[in-house]
């Protein structure tokens, strides 16, 4: 399931090493540091905040969450937020 | 060890001397710190939004008497919800100590916390808990290490299995025996106090969130050496689950077997021990027992006629709807401690989106199957209104309760599983029909989600068995009454011949509209009490398919009963629970004859 597909939705997901993408397209699998996250008090709470390394493990399909790796941590965030937050591929 | 419990916010609380605060992030197992630290037991669960307001018990540690505030878990200090600003306002009222529960298998983000805390200068104990499952998970913890990082005693606990309490105790009693030894942190720079006198928009100026995570990280990577660990059963079946194949699947299983499990044991206990048991010893019984000293008439047919108090409170509560009630939340404790229903919520939540609101929304809707009135409660911890409003709406419209589940499953499930099918769909439509209008009605935005993941558990037997104690208990406790009284109420109403004249006023529209036989008005009377009061009177009632299915749609859709009434004026206001009474009653109406004329029309073409 890794690193490929998908449905349209919000965007095709695509693998883009060291450029700058929203988390939502981006592949599953890989590692992303944050660079920008948008104003939502509870994505600091749980880890994701810029400068932090998350892992994508999976995205839902339907226009589904985003299940993200954050420490020991696992978050899954809504599909309009994913779409805000900036990452770039570690 | 005497104690006592509140679960509304008290003002009073907050000045008392010899306060220990209990916090920690959500998930982490307060409550149970809470229940075995002063004897009060509470529901806890491992999803945000359990603990909406705080509990207090008292707490012995040697001959002193000290009470234990369990506050809402937090991620943070920053005050961005009402839990995290109840947990500030505790934390500037001169408390003694704080007993801080981290997660070892989270260690990160109760650093973070713990870290925001340190700055109010108040003693901390850390109770480093869920110690095996770290282990399980290949975490090994420097725990000394972390103890001289932190500043303050950690101690390992598993609290489930209820280790490490002693030392807990032992370690709170010397901190707040210690003389003060905490220097003043150094000024602030904009208001020129220290942090523990700071409100928190002056905390969030010296240090942000980027560093207190950072230093968090700097912590967490000193103290955890990773060992090599090879996933257990359930860390792969945690993260099969979790998956969206075969996730999604495995999801559809555990709810359609919980509804048949739910079903069929229900059915079973009824039908092989309870029934029995009211038929054979406990009316005949009654009935021996007043006509023996009350003459035949009115007062003994009220006691032990037909509809008699001693009759129907058997045959109604015990028989159609506790066996029900018992296996429900049997199973329902078992999914919320084992930490699935995060997951649901997570695999759900496209679907939900489409409804109107977001996955986070099926914890309440799981826990409105239980009751309405928690599930209300726990609405709380969505992030809008509108989103709180839609939810309230959703749930009195279309999530019966187990009671009322109970009721329609004695009432439909015994005569046909297909009659049953059909009953689910129309709930699940009317479901989909107000998320969708609400989601227009109500102004508004709703926020995506955003979810912490538990670990998946196997839930510990005591704490299990504890809580099922406590749910079936609360639910005896605050249901029996209004239940019995509206026994109480349909006994005087049919026995004494007042029903009669209130069916003729009725009939044009439960005969001519609905198709119902004119006594099951009394549904609609005592339906106003209890919900699932709305559909047992049915049952007596030697109903037609087509009658049976309109009661059953009119009693799902019915008049949300009084407790839940209650709330919605409580937690809303009179017009938003006047609002939700009104539209609820009239669809059900409207819905019923629209169900008994298309019936109609398609038995005569048949």
């Amino acid at each position: 399931m890794k690193g490929r597909r998908r449905h349209g939705g919000h965007g095709r997901e695509h693998c883009s090493c060291g450029q700058l993408s929203n988390l939502y397209t981006v592949c599953e699998g890989k590692c992303y540091e944050v660079e920008q996250v948008p104003p939502a008090p509870l994505l600091s709470c749980l880890g994701i905040c810029p400068k932090s390394v998350v892992q994508k493990k999976y995205r839902y399909s339907l226009g589904g969450p985003v299940l993200l790796q954050v420490g020991s941590r696992e978050v899954a965030v809504g599909k309009d937020i994913a779409s805000r937050i900036l990452v770039r591929e570690v | 060890m005497s104690s006592h419990c509140t679960v509304a916010e008290d003002p009073s609380v907050l000045g008392k001397e010899n306060k220990i605060l209990l916090m920690g992030c959500p998930n982490v197992g307060k409550s149970v710190f809470f229940s075995e630290l002063t004897g009060v037991y509470v529901v806890s669960s491992n999803y945000t939004g359990t603990t909406v307001s705080f509990m207090q018990g008292e707490m012995q540690l040697g001959d002193k008497t000290y009470h234990l505030i369990d506050l809402p878990g937090t991620y943070t200090m920053e005050a961005t919800s009402e839990a995290e600003a109840v947990a500030v306002r505790f934390m500037q009222s001169n408390p003694k100590a704080v007993l801080c529960v981290l997660n070892a298998t989270d260690l990160e983000g109760g650093l973070r916390l713990a870290l925001e805390l340190q700055q109010f200068n108040v003693p901390i104990v850390y109770a480093l808990n869920m110690v095996d499952v770290a282990r399980r998970k290949g975490l090994e913890i420097d725990i000394p290490l972390l103890s001289q990082k932190l500043g303050g005693p950690v101690i390992p606990t598993i609290a489930v299995k209820r280790q490490g309490f002693a030392e807990v105790r032992a370690a709170l009693e010397q901190v707040v025996n210690a003389p003060t030894t905490a220097s003043p942190l150094p000024p602030c720079s904009a208001c020129g106090a220290g942090c523990a006198s700071c409100h928190l928009p002056c905390l969030s100026r010296h240090q942000d969130s980027t560093h207190y995570w950072e230093q968090a990280r700097r912590i967490a990577r000193d103290v955890i050496s990773n060992v090599n660990a090879t996933p257990s059963f359930l860390d792969r079946l945690g993260e099969a689950m979790m998956r969206p194949w075969p996730g999604i699947p495995i999801a559809m299983v555990v709810i359609l077997a919980s509804l048949g499990i739910v079903v069929a044991t229900g059915n079973i206990l009824a039908d092989t021990i309870i029934a029995p048991v009211v038929d054979n010893v406990l009316v005949p019984l009654m009935e021996r027992l007043f006509s023996s000293f009350i003459p035949s008439g009115t007062l003994l047919n009220i006691l032990v006629g037909e509809y008699g108090f001693f009759v129907i409170s058997f045959e109604w509560i015990l028989t159609s709807i506790v066996p029900f009630v018992l296996v429900f939340y049997v199973i329902f404790t078992f999914l919320e401690d084992s930490g699935y229903l995060p997951r649901l919520a997570v695999l759900f939540d496209s679907v939900l989106r489409k409804v109107g609101v977001q996955g986070g929304s099926l914890v309440s809707i799981m826990l409105a199957f239980g009751c309405a009135v928690p599930a209300i409660i726990g609405t709380r911890a969505t992030t809008t209104r509108k989103e709180r409003l839609m939810l309230t709406t959703m749930i009195c419209f279309a999530v019966p309760c187990i009671s009322q589940t109970g009721a329609l499953l004695s009432l439909v499930g015994n005569y046909s599983l297909w009659m049953m099918v059909a009953i689910i769909a129309l709930a699940l439509s009317i479901f989909v029909l107000v998320g969708v209008v609400t989601s227009r009605l109500f102004k508004g935005s709703i926020d995506p989600l955003i979810i912490e993941v538990p670990n998946l558990l196997i839930p510990d037997g005591r704490a299990y068995w504890v809580k099922l104690k406590v749910r079936v208990k609360s639910f005896l406790m605050d249901a029996e009454a209004p239940m019995l009284l509206a026994v109480a109420l349909a006994a005087v109403v049919k026995e004494a011949g007042i029903l009669d004249g209130i069916a003729e006023f009725f009939k044009p529209m439960m005969v001519g509209w609905l198709g119902l036989p004119s006594e099951a008005v009394l549904g609609l009377i005592l339906g106003i009490v209890r919900r699932e009061m709305a559909i047992a009177p049915l049952l007596a009632l030697n109903l037609t398919p087509l009658q049976m299915f309109t009661g059953a749609a009119v009693g799902l859709l019915y008049l949300p009963c009084l407790s839940v009434f209650g709330i919605l004026a409580k937690e809303f206001n009179t017009k938003v629970a006047v609002g939700i009474a009104l539209s609820t009653t009239i669809t059900a109406i409207l819905v019923g004859g629209l169900i008994n004329k298309a019936g109609t029309l398609i038995l005569g073409l048949v």
